[in-house]
């Protein structure tokens, strides 16, 4: 008897042994770069367009992961933990580097970092560099021309000046917007802001994008240098939020109890169809207006114009500009596939065919050498970038917003700003919620 | 044969026994090691006590969540038994299309959490848009949004429970009650109430754990949102884990906290209802 049991013990070991075996087997394809990319609306050109073209030139093999939106971290976490885990990352600052530092590789002796312009944008920890950025970015208000151009044409309009670019404070942008909103059905509008998106995962234009502007502000104002981390956060710009936050709001497509339900692509959308005279956003926003289907918005009508929120000396600012993109290596994969990864990402950012793909398809503002001046992008919105940080007498505004303290900060401060929306809290409890919650999670993180 | 199926009992248990294991038993006893750490991925981290415990209470979020889970499941509990059991009183009289209608209200029951939540966002949103609001503009449309949710998912399954303890009352019991001259509610509350008593017990029981659990739903309908007044333990937790760097042992601590919290809640009601059932 024990002989069959035992017979039937190595029969189920057999049986399963090829199962396991398989599971294990995943680890390792003998040339294979894995990349979890970061960006859902860039998945296709990754897939469908730059892994065969790599592949083809160079033999080796990449494989691209794509976390759902909002989704990044989750999705890193689980990844890192399997078998075969992803040779390139990306995180988004100082923050996100911080939580993940038990996987970044030293990249100083990389070919990677070696085409980087500015050394000083990398991201590291004493004498390592650990993350390197790959996309400059820029924010502000974008608005459609075309629509600017009927208003200033309006025979009863209530201002002076006569085009959009005369907008440079912001008693200015409120005259026009609130004569806007009032002339709306003549300029067959909705609304001059699109949509103040407040939907799950679609508050960061503001608890990230909006709050950086009087951030910025204070910051500069004590003297505190960019990348600093502060325990003292007084929001001493907070009125100043309320004034191109109110706009926003009373001037809108949408009336304020509705604006729970709405995403971030129905903004864009709204703008695509001429739906909105504004919305602010940064230029990884240009697929979502040139994608729309029956977009209505001429390519030469798409501007951008700085976020003005009535602070002395505005006319002198520029778009938010900076990068919240970086790329990290494993340091916990074998050093072959590190080398696979750099070459990958040199090969992106450097070889002919790569920087096609950067420039017509990714659409990045690149920080590299590598690129010459007719080789950066060409789609309305990053021409716009471009135009404004090369404008002479404005000065960029900073992403100060990679100091605040945690995710959480955000989350609560999008959640007062969503109260406010709907009556439940005033402008001085959503300012309360500002400064305490970061000295909270200040102490929390540090 | 008795034998040879003591000998291999030991086989035989084994497929289910690993599966309990790998799926139920490692997890649990990780999960609650993991509680007692600061980690980023599973594998690795280092010890800190309680501190995940600490910090698990650190602001009002996890207090808040608990107080919206426990008004929202004992009005749930009410209303779903309620309403459970009085279909099952109208389905068991022999009435016409009886068998079409238990399926039809069984049927919600066979959709998922999730394309529920959807739905039903939808259709109140529809409600809701004439007044000029959403479910999420303000947390008291959340919460009645997640009870009617949550009824016209669970009634159908209650009713079935209830209908097959109804129909396993005697009929003579019945007979020997009119003859006495019991009325409809004496009948109600001396006859028929303590002759289901076991199914009550059991219903209570999948409706308070049920709704504790609550996850798919709440994500779906609500998110949480306004500003995590909507968000319920389990939500709560999920958020807490996998949205907040640095707080995944945190999120397991709160986890552990909500497993013996749900364990306690399901078994003080068991044994209040199980010394009850005894009485009657």
């Amino acid at each position: 008897m024990k002989k069959t049991l035992l017979l039937c013990m190595v029969a189920l070991m057999v049986v399963g042994s090829p199962l396991f075996a398989a599971g294990l087997q995943e680890t390792a394809p003998a040339k294979e770069v894995y990349f979890l990319n970061f960006k859902p609306e860039i998945a296709d050109v990754y897939e469908t367009k730059i892994a065969p073209v790599f592949e083809a030139e160079t033999g080796i093999k990449l494989k691209v992961v794509t976390a759902a939106s909002g989704t990044y971290a989750t999705t890193l976490k689980s990844e890192l933990a399997k078998s075969n885990p992803p040779v390139i990352f990306q995180t988004n600052g100082p923050m996100g580097l911080a939580g993940s530092l038990d996987y970044t590789a030293d990249l100083k002796n990389t070919n990677f970092y070696k085409i980087l312009s500015d050394k000083s944008m990398a991201l590291g920890e004493g004498d390592e560099v650990l993350a390197i950025p790959y996309a400059v970015e820029g924010y502000g208000i974008i608005y459609n021309d075309a629509i600017m151009r009927a208003y200033f044409a309006l025979p009863n309009k209530a201002v002076k000046i006569n085009s959009a670019d005369e907008i440079n404070n912001f008693a200015l942008l409120k005259a026009v917007v609130e004569d806007m909103q009032k002339n709306k059905a003549a300029l067959g509008i909705q609304g001059v802001f699109a949509s103040t998106s407040m939907a799950a995962g679609n508050d960061w234009r503001w608890q990230t994008h909006l709050v950086n502007v009087p951030l910025y502000y204070e910051l500069r104002s004590k003297g505190i240098p960019f990348g600093t981390k502060t325990r003292d956060f007084d929001f001493s710009y907070g009125p100043q939020m309320k004034n191109i936050w109110d706009l926003y709001l009373n001037n809108s497509t949408t009336a304020k109890g509705l604006l729970g339900a709405k995403s971030v692509d129905d903004a864009m959308a709204e703008f695509a169809l001429g739906q909105a005279a504004m919305v602010q956003n940064g230029n990884w926003g240009a697929s979502q207006i040139l994608g729309v289907k029956g977009n209505k918005v001429a390519d030469s009508d798409i501007k951008f114009m700085p976020i003005y929120i009535g602070v002395a000396g505005e006319e002198n600012i520029g778009l938010c500009v900076g990068t919240e993109n970086y790329l990290c290596i494993n340091k916990k994969v074998s050093a072959e596939q590190q080398a696979l990864g750099d070459q990958f990402l040199t090969w992106l950012f450097s070889s002919a065919s790569g920087k096609a793909f950067v420039k017509n398809d990714l659409m990045f503002i690149t920080p590299f050498n590598t690129f010459a001046e007719n080789e950066l992008p060409t789609d309305p919105l990053a021409k716009e970038v471009i135009r404004w940080m090369n404008k002479s007498g404005v000065t960029s505004v900073s992403w100060d917003f990679s100091v605040i303290p945690s995710e959480e900060w955000k989350t609560q401060f999008g959640a007062a700003l969503g109260d406010y929306i709907n009556g439940r809290k005033n402008w001085a409890e959503v300012s309360r919620v500002a400064t305490d919650v970061w000295k909270t999670e200040f102490d929390l993180s540090n | 044969m008795q034998k040879s199926m003591r000998r291999y009992a030991a086989l035989f248990v084994l497929p289910a026994l690993t599966c309990f294991f790998i799926a139920f038993l490692v997890p649990m006893i990780s999960g609650v090691i993991l509680s007692f750490f600061k980690f980023s991925t599973v594998l690795d981290g280092t010890f800190v006590g309680w501190q995940n415990y600490k910090l698990a209470f650190i602001n009002n979020e996890f207090a808040t969540s608990l107080w919206f889970n426990v008004r929202f499941t004992l009005v749930s509990v009410v209303t779903i038994n309620i309403g459970a059991f009085a279909l099952a009183m109208l389905l068991t009289r022999g009435l016409k299309g009886t068998n079409a209608f238990r399926t039809i209200f069984f049927m919600p029951n066979l959709i998922g959490g999730i394309v529920l939540g959807w739905i039903w966002q939808l259709i109140i949103n529809g409600f809701l848009l004439p007044k000029g609001v959403t479910i999420v503009t303000d947390p008291k449309y959340g919460f009645w949004g997640l009870v009617v949710l949550m009824n016209w998912q669970n009634i159908g399954y209650m009713m079935v429970i209830y209908i097959a303890a109804i129909q396993n009352i005697p009929v003579e019991l019945i007979e020997a009650a009119r003859i006495d001259g019991a009325g409809n509610k004496t009948m109600l509350t001396s006859v028929i109430l303590p002759s289901i008593a076991p199914s009550l017990t059991i219903c209570l029981f999948l409706t308070i754990t049920s709704g504790f659990r609550l996850f798919d739903q709440n994500l779906a309908l609500t998110a949480g949102d306004p500003g995590k007044q909507t968000e319920m333990l389990a939500l709560n937790i999920y958020n807490t884990f996998y949205r907040r760097t640095g707080f995944e042992g945190v999120g397991q601590a709160k986890a552990v906290i909500f497993t013996l919290l749900v364990a306690l809640i399901a078994l003080t009601q068991l044994a209040i209802s199980r010394s009850r059932e005894e009485e009657a």
